[in-house]
């Protein structure tokens, strides 16, 4: 398949994409920047897409957009997170952040500028047939370690989200107030 | 002009800046969180141009495992963020002090 | 390979996930009968014994060595060794847990435990880039939510998530740098990669590479100045976890380094002629490991609590193994493997006597050691040996690991790499070192506390204990026997 787009689709889909992203981390409210985030995924789900790998950017936009970004949002709702007051940015943070990553820009800038322009191959292949081919058959060990991963994080999440129970809820006050007395840490000061 | 390989690359790394900057600056666990999850996105998308550039598919499958593994350690940070939320009622990294830094 | 032989070649991984289920379903039943927890820690921990006794028959028995296309597993015999070793470690942390994790959740522990140790194997048989960033990803989320485990505790959480922010941080970097290392390379075998990467000019592009891997891994193995998570971690996390993070994970996270940098990244050159004549990973591998000798020793010296202090020394023996990994490519990694095995050991005994002194005065500061001696003997002997082999005293084994890295470093040729100032700062920091763990030793020994009471050690610790610094010993008196396998 002959893959051929203008340039001007790429230049909006950056200019789109990196929009977004200072939008998650300047954004005040957790629900502005989860959307933001949204919209980086489906802007990157349209990049991949235009460089060739189509059913990546399917998988993005359903995995990401969709089931990510979901649970994202419950846990905003869940805990109730009200829009930030004060500065959500410290100073400090601010300077090492913003010359952290001019300082990280700057060198992939810079490494990749050096290289005479490396053509993209016009034949592409990103369907799902070839993925699927490749992924059964030579990464199919990797595939049924993802698999033991997943059992990972079910059994995790399940255990670590689960309620405390009344007893426990009971043992963790107890031990809270013998603690803060006993070695004058603060736990029982800030929760 | 036409689109090469260092264009796709530029701005997957200034995605992934953009996210660094992110993860240094912000306060909230949660938007920390998202931001990790655009250097990984950023990576993906190198990833998925080179793929085309080596004219393999060696690349793509690296992308379908980093979805699937990030997918997973979300899910397992925001269950901490759960945990640590019931016990100290805040989600703000400077409240994050119990263990002496 | 037919299915039949793949299946031979994981017999080990397979056992042990068919373990992990029995323990699950085992471990559901008493909980509906409505056993006692202590009976349950039991159960489960004999079933994790059980797993590891017949993993590690099936790697002397039954796993062939084999090679799978693509470099996805290559098994060998010192793959297999490392196997064994993590094995042992594993049931160490389980035995340390079973006394001492404050849960309900028991079957899910050592479920996790056990899934962990599989990507641990994995690492350290795989030579594939996506096989290693899944296998150290499943190692890691299973070590994150193990860290959270006791979810009455705040400082677990907190360890936790200080522990997954980092880590998270890591894999993105470690994952960048493997996507610019494939995109210059085009494929994920690390020998295609070194090969190829050999014939390659010095590119600005592939030195952004090999530093992003670097310091995803400076991350993972706790190499100052990424180490930022680790006092927390240990310090936060159940002692049995931070154990198994300080031992196994190193063990294995140190392979998959020295691998991955050996085999994949072989003559790849910051400068053709410049001020390194070395690969450039060579030179971020000294200024990581001259950080981490430094900054591990000097902050280890005003910590109180006996955790954070095993935490930084932890700093700083990354900082040793990291010469090891620079003396790997030319005389082989036996001896970093070696530092790295009875570090483990030393570390997981350690922490096993921290977890006992914790449970009876429920304090792991430094004066809670106060008078070991009387309180409990037995106890008190087995630290002295994890100190003084941390500490790289002559019969036991710590000595042999830094002698043989220190032996190493010297015996290389070229002198880019200051290898004489590496191994004096190496020395002088050993030095320092002394002093805090004497520190640990004069609160065991010397110092007398007024109504303290004697610990009774329940049998699992009391085995933990015994086996590790049997195995100190051991390791001190027959270097060679576990030089030969490694």
């Amino acid at each position: 398949m002959i893959f051929w787009m203008p340039s001007m689709v790429f230049w909006f889909l950056a200019f789109l994409l990196l929009g977004f992203a200072v939008g998650v981390v300047a954004f005040r409210n957790p629900v502005s920047s989860a959307l933001s985030l949204v919209g980086v995924m489906l802007a990157l789900a349209a990049m991949m897409i235009h460089a060739g790998a189509f059913f990546l950017g399917a998988v993005q936009a359903l995995v990401y957009a969709g089931a990510v970004m979901t649970l994202f949002i419950f846990i905003v709702m869940l805990l109730n997170l009200k829009e930030e007051t004060g500065a959500h940015i410290g100073w400090a943070a601010l300077v090492g952040g913003v010359s952290a990553a001019s300082a990280f820009a700057w060198i992939v800038y810079k490494s990749v500028s050096l290289m005479p322009p490396l053509w993209l191959a016009r034949v592409v292949r990103g369907d799902a047939q070839a993925l699927g081919k490749r992924l059964f058959t030579h990464y199919q060990l990797p595939f049924e370690i993802t698999a033991i991963l997943l059992l990972v994080a079910i059994v995790g999440v399940v255990m670590l989200s689960s309620r405390l129970t009344i007893h426990e809820e009971n043992e963790r006050k107890m031990e809270a107030g013998g603690c803060s007395s006993a070695n004058g840490n603060k736990e029982g000061g800030t929760c | 002009m036409l689109i090469t390989l260092q264009h796709y690359l530029v701005v997957s790394g200034l995605l992934f800046s953009v996210g660094l900057a992110g993860v240094i600056m912000r306060r909230n666990l949660i938007v920390v969180y998202m931001c990790l999850e655009m250097m990984l996105a950023a990576a993906a998308l190198a990833l998925a141009v080179f793929s085309r550039y080596n004219q393999n598919m060696d690349g793509q499958v690296l992308v379908f495992f980093v979805i699937t593994v990030a997918a997973a350690e979300v899910a397992v940070g925001l269950a901490i963020i759960v945990s640590l939320f019931r016990l100290c009622r805040t989600v703000q990294t400077k409240d994050l002090t119990h263990l002496k830094f | 390979m037919n299915y039949g032989d793949l299946l031979r070649a994981f017999s080990a991984e397979t056992l042990l996930v068919l373990f992990a289920g029995v323990i699950a379903f085992a471990d559901g039943w008493l909980a509906r009968k409505g056993r006692a927890e202590q009976l349950r820690h039991q159960i489960a921990s004999g079933l994790l014994l059980l797993a590891c006794a017949g993993a590690g028959w099936s790697l002397v028995r039954v796993t062939p060595p084999c090679m799978l296309p693509d470099g996805m597993i290559v098994s060998t015999d010192v793959g297999i060794h490392l196997k064994g070793v993590i094995l042992v470690l594993l049931s160490f942390t389980g035995l340390i847990a079973a006394g001492t994790v404050r849960t309900h959740h028991i079957g899910e522990f050592y479920i996790l435990l056990i899934l962990s140790a599989i990507g641990m194997f994995v690492m350290l048989s795989t030579e594939n880039l996506l096989m290693a960033f899944v296998a150290l990803e499943l190692a890691s989320i299973a070590l994150y939510i193990l860290a959270g485990f006791d979810k009455k505790d705040v400082r677990s959480a907190e360890a936790a998530m200080k522990y997954f922010l980092f880590g998270g941080v890591a894999a993105a970097f470690l994952l960048f740098g493997l996507s610019l290392v494939y995109g210059l390379t085009g494929s994920l075998d690390v020998r295609v990669v070194g090969r190829s990467l050999s014939h390659m000019p010095a590119s600005p592009l592939l030195l952004t590479a090999t530093v992003m891997v670097m310091a995803g891994f400076a991350f993972k193995i706790a190499a100052a100045p990424f180490h930022l998570w680790a006092p927390d971690a240990y310090e936060g996390a159940p002692v049995s976890v931070a154990a198994f993070v300080a031992s196994a994970s190193k063990v294995a996270g140190f392979a998959l380094f020295v691998k991955l940098l050996t085999v994949g990244f072989p003559g790849t050159f910051l400068t053709r002629n410049g001020l390194w004549d070395a690969p450039s990973w060579m030179s971020l591998a000294v200024l990581l490991s001259v950080f981490s000798m430094i900054w591990g020793n000097v902050a280890a010296l005003k910590q109180k609590s006996v955790k954070r202090l095993l935490a930084y020394s932890a700093v700083a023996h990354a900082g040793y193994m990291l010469i090891g990994v620079l003396a790997a490519p030319k005389l082989g990694s036996n001896a970093l493997l070696y530092y790295a095995v009875t570090y483990a050991l030393a570390t997981v005994g350690a922490f096993g006597a921290v977890a006992a002194v914790e449970k009876s005065c429920g304090s792991d500061k430094l004066d809670a050691f106060a008078g070991l001696m009387r309180r409990s003997p037995f106890l008190a002997i087995c630290m002295a040996a994890f100190i003084l082999s941390l500490a790289g005293i002559p019969p036991l084994a710590g000595f042999f690991g830094k002698f043989y890295l220190f032996a190493a470093i010297l015996k290389m040729d070229g002198s880019s790499l200051c290898r004489f100032w590496l191994a004096g700062l190496a020395l002088a920091t050993s030095c320092v070192s002394l002093y805090y763990y004497l520190q640990i030793l004069k609160q065991v020994f010397v110092v007398e506390k007024e109504d303290a009471d004697t610990i009774g050690l329940d049998t699992p610790l009391r085995w933990v204990l015994g086996l590790a610094a049997a195995g100190v010993l051991a390791a001190g008196l027959f270097p060679e026997a576990l030089l030969r396998v490694l």
